[in-house]
């Protein structure tokens, strides 16, 4: 890294004034940067090993992608100052390089900071720059403390390409003349550090670590407080319609709870059951609309690409419609995770979940070891998607399958939840075979699914206002398109559930699952 | 990557204002962006303010001696380096003639540097010769500032030939108006009505005008200097209008 550390005895002036001293250097006016470090809310920068810096003085305004830990800039383009997601990005070649990465997520300020920056340039005799120095003293925002902080003063050499002696002459000079420290961190890590924040920390995946002697009520209530957890995380993005994936990841642990409660029987009181049960079935419907909405806008690149390039412009009035109806639809959610049932909802599930469980119970599995529980479930599921996937043939009608995708859906959250119980090696093996089983079924119910909003979409259309005869044969070409993709899906059944049930998934399953529970049970 | 050539047979026509202008407008909007001055009299090395000089001479480079990374430059702006000229290059033709496979010579050194750029200009010296033939192979397309009088059409003609002759169909010939002064009437009338080619000219001109002139003496790209001039405008949309085509 080429940071290194200005002890706060040595003014920016004075050090201004040395450089001069050390070669033809050439002092830009000082400049009052404003930056902001963004990543997307589940890090996915970070996870990169980069962060995008967002960087605005006078009227300029950059967009930067940094590499981490080295903080060097490898790719920049201009960039407006309130653009959060890709399509509100102009083109450019960080724009090409943050798709594949950030997708449908928006970036957020992770530090904001501000510095006072004052670049020396290196002049060789033909008046070229050779060599950068920028000298920053910078502040952060404490977004706890409401207020700025002092952050660090650093010194940065930016290389110019083939141009090394100079580089070396000077990063010596440094050392010698000024007895410079290298910076340990660079800047942005050392902000999140003051600000308390783990990078990398967030996760929609259920992680708790189990035991499988311990308690089942009190294993369970730990996987479903995590997913609570999870659920709270989210709300605010979810409220304000950040990007849609805060309301995926909310939509998500509540239906993961929902599984929970409905599959981990005998661990909870029928009562208490019941109460939360309809509580959540509530959550799930209240956040079901924008979903869907969320959904269609997602898939409108690929709708459009999917027709001839002249057809296009076509489906813009469906875009329209979409996008406005979950404009509205968000609208309500939001005030309906504004509303006392929601709040009471929450409050009252956590303090269910805190509450330490009854040192005696009557229910069937509250008592016995989670690793019982938990293969005794999962082996049950396994079988019921065997049976299932085994009575489906050509002539089974799409709710055959659509009730096999259910099933494997549960059997997938159970294998989730209880995941620290097994070999990991062996669990994610087969919950990759699950998961090949789960895209098909998952496509085949989607592109029926898809069909048919279409045909909603088109009626509700019609309804606001009267659609051209272009809008509409698009709309028919893309539900052709949709239906060929769903036979294709309906045809490659067999095959992928063939594999799911063979042999080797099944002993696996089996050695995994069955032996155990057999064992713990004799 | 995709590899521009600005070229002409004539010379004086706006090729080095050209590759300057608009690898500065590609860097700007954060694209990697390398410039190869070609041309043994150096002017874009001249512009960045770089000394035209290559160790080994065109030579070594062409026969791989001298890696093309270690060359290279970077120029004051972000995201633009440049890859120097050399007074050695007036040989490049005798050397390329001495070489195996002469008119993939360049595309060969371009190879090496694929994966650190998108974009790539070469700026090239005046002349049809073996030089050309091998700027033809390496190029995805042929800029070709058109000054709008009746010899630079001659040439031009010339040109678009002698491509279709030699098969060098993949290259994309994309002339344009440059140097025009809209007081003459030739100008006024070329514009209005270029001759029939078999490839399209780009719609946007570039205006003579002064400031393009005085690249020389600020040795900078002209945005650096005159970011709201007409000149600088027209490079602009001659840039979205190249991107463009190649989209489409």
């Amino acid at each position: 890294m080429n940071q290194f550390e200005l002890p706060a005895s040595l003014s920016l002036s004075a050090l201004v004034a040395q450089f001069q001293q050390l070669g033809r250097f050439v002092a830009q006016p000082a400049r009052r940067v404003q930056r902001e470090y963004c990543d997307t809310f589940d890090w996915r920068l970070y996870r990169n090993s980069a962060v995008v810096l967002r960087e605005r003085y006078d009227s300029h305004c950059s967009l930067l992608w940094l590499s981490l830990p080295a903080e060097q800039v490898e790719c920049s383009q201009p960039g407006p100052a309130p653009a959060r997601l890709l399509a509100d990005l102009p083109d450019g070649a960080l724009k090409r390089r943050l798709a594949p990465v950030i997708e449908m997520r928006a970036l957020l300020p992770m530090v904001c900071t501000r510095a006072r920056l004052q670049v020396l340039e290196l002049r060789d005799k033909q008046d070229k720059t050779v060599l950068r120095v920028s000298l920053e003293n910078s502040m952060l925002y404490h977004f706890d403390k409401q207020r700025w902080v002092r952050l660090a003063r650093r010194l940065q050499l930016q290389p110019v390409r083939g141009y090394d002696k100079p580089l070396q002459r000077i990063r010596t000079r440094l050392g010698k003349r000024l007895a410079l420290e290298p910076a340990r961190e660079p800047v942005y890590l050392l902000a999140l550090k003051r600000l308390g924040v783990e990078p990398g920390g967030y996760s929609a995946k259920p992680s708790v670590e189990l035991d499988p002697a311990e308690r089942a009520d009190l294993a369970t209530k730990r996987i479903l407080l995590q997913l609570l957890d999870t659920i709270e995380t989210n709300e605010m993005g979810t409220k304000d319609d950040l990007d849609s994936e805060f309301l995926h990841d909310f939509r998500v642990a509540v239906r993961r709870t929902r599984a929970a409660l409905a599959q981990i029987k005998g661990v909870f009181a029928p009562a208490t059951l019941a109460r939360f049960r309809e509580g959540f079935a509530w959550l799930g419907a209240i956040t079901g609309p924008t979903r869907d909405l969320d959904v269609y806008l997602l898939r409108m690149p690929a709708y459009q690409t999917s027709l001839p390039p002249v057809r296009r412009d076509d489906l813009r009035p469906l875009d329209e419609f979409l996008a406005a109806h979950q404009r509205d639809e968000q609208r309500i959610l939001r005030a309906q995770l504004s509303s006392a049932r929601y709040r009471r909802l929450v409050r009252g599930w956590r303090g269910f979940l805190l509450r330490p469980v009854p040192q005696r119970s009557r229910l069937a599995n509250a008592q016995r070891p989670i690793g019982e529980v938990a293969s005794e479930r999962i082996w049950r599921m396994y079988r019921r998607v065997i049976k299932e996937g085994r009575a489906i043939d050509a002539d089974s009608p799409d709710e055959a399958l659509h009730e096999l995708r259910k099933t494997c859906k549960k059997l997938r959250y159970l294998m989730e939840f209880f995941v620290s119980l097994y070999e990991s090696g062996k669990m994610a093996s087969l919950i990759g075979e699950l998961k090949l089983l789960q895209d098909n079924l998952g496509d085949f119910q989607d592109y029926h699914v898809q069909i048919g909003s279409l045909d909603q979409f088109m009626l509700r259309m019609e309804e606001e206002q009267p659609l051209s005869a272009d809008t509409r044969e698009a709309i028919a070409l893309l539900k052709e398109r949709l239906f060929e993709h769903q036979e294709h899906a309906r045809r490659a059944f067999h095959d992928v559930f063939g594999r799911f049930a063979g042999a080797e998934v099944d002993d696996a399953f089996g050695t995994l699952f069955r032996r155990a529970t057999t064992a713990e049970h004799v | 990557m995709i590899t521009f050539a600005c070229y002409n047979i004539k010379g004086g026509v706006g090729k080095t204002a050209t590759t300057v202008n608009l690898a500065y407008l590609a860097a700007l909007e954060g694209y990697r962006t390398l410039v190869w001055d070609l041309d043994p009299q150096a002017a874009a090395s001249f512009y960045f303010r770089i000394k035209p000089k290559v160790k080994g001479g065109g030579a070594a480079l062409i026969k791989r001696k001298t890696e093309v990374e270690a060359a290279i430059k970077g120029t004051d702006y972000d995201n633009l380096d440049l890859l120097p000229a050399d007074f050695s290059y007036r040989n490049l033709d005798l050397v390329l003639e001495n070489s195996k496979n002469p008119a993939k010579r360049l595309r060969k050194v371009l190879f090496t540097v694929r994966e650190d750029y998108d974009y790539v200009f070469l700026d090239c010296a005046p002349s049809i010769s073996l030089v050309s033939e091998s700027v033809f192979r390496a190029a995805d397309v042929l800029l070709v500032p058109t000054i709008p009088t009746t010899l630079s059409l001659r040439t031009l003609e010339q040109l678009s030939r002698f491509l279709h002759r030699q098969g060098f169909e993949r290259t994309r010939l994309m002339p344009f108006f440059s140097m025009v002064d809209r007081r003459k009437h030739l100008h006024r009338l070329i514009t209005e009505h270029p001759p029939h080619l078999p490839c399209e000219y780009l719609r946007t001109e570039i205006p003579y005008a002064s400031e393009v002139e005085r690249m020389g003496v600020a040795r900078a790209a002209l945005h650096a200097y005159a970011p709201r001039s007409r000149a600088a405008t027209a490079y602009e949309f001659l840039w979205q209008e190249i991107k463009g085509r190649l989209e489409s």
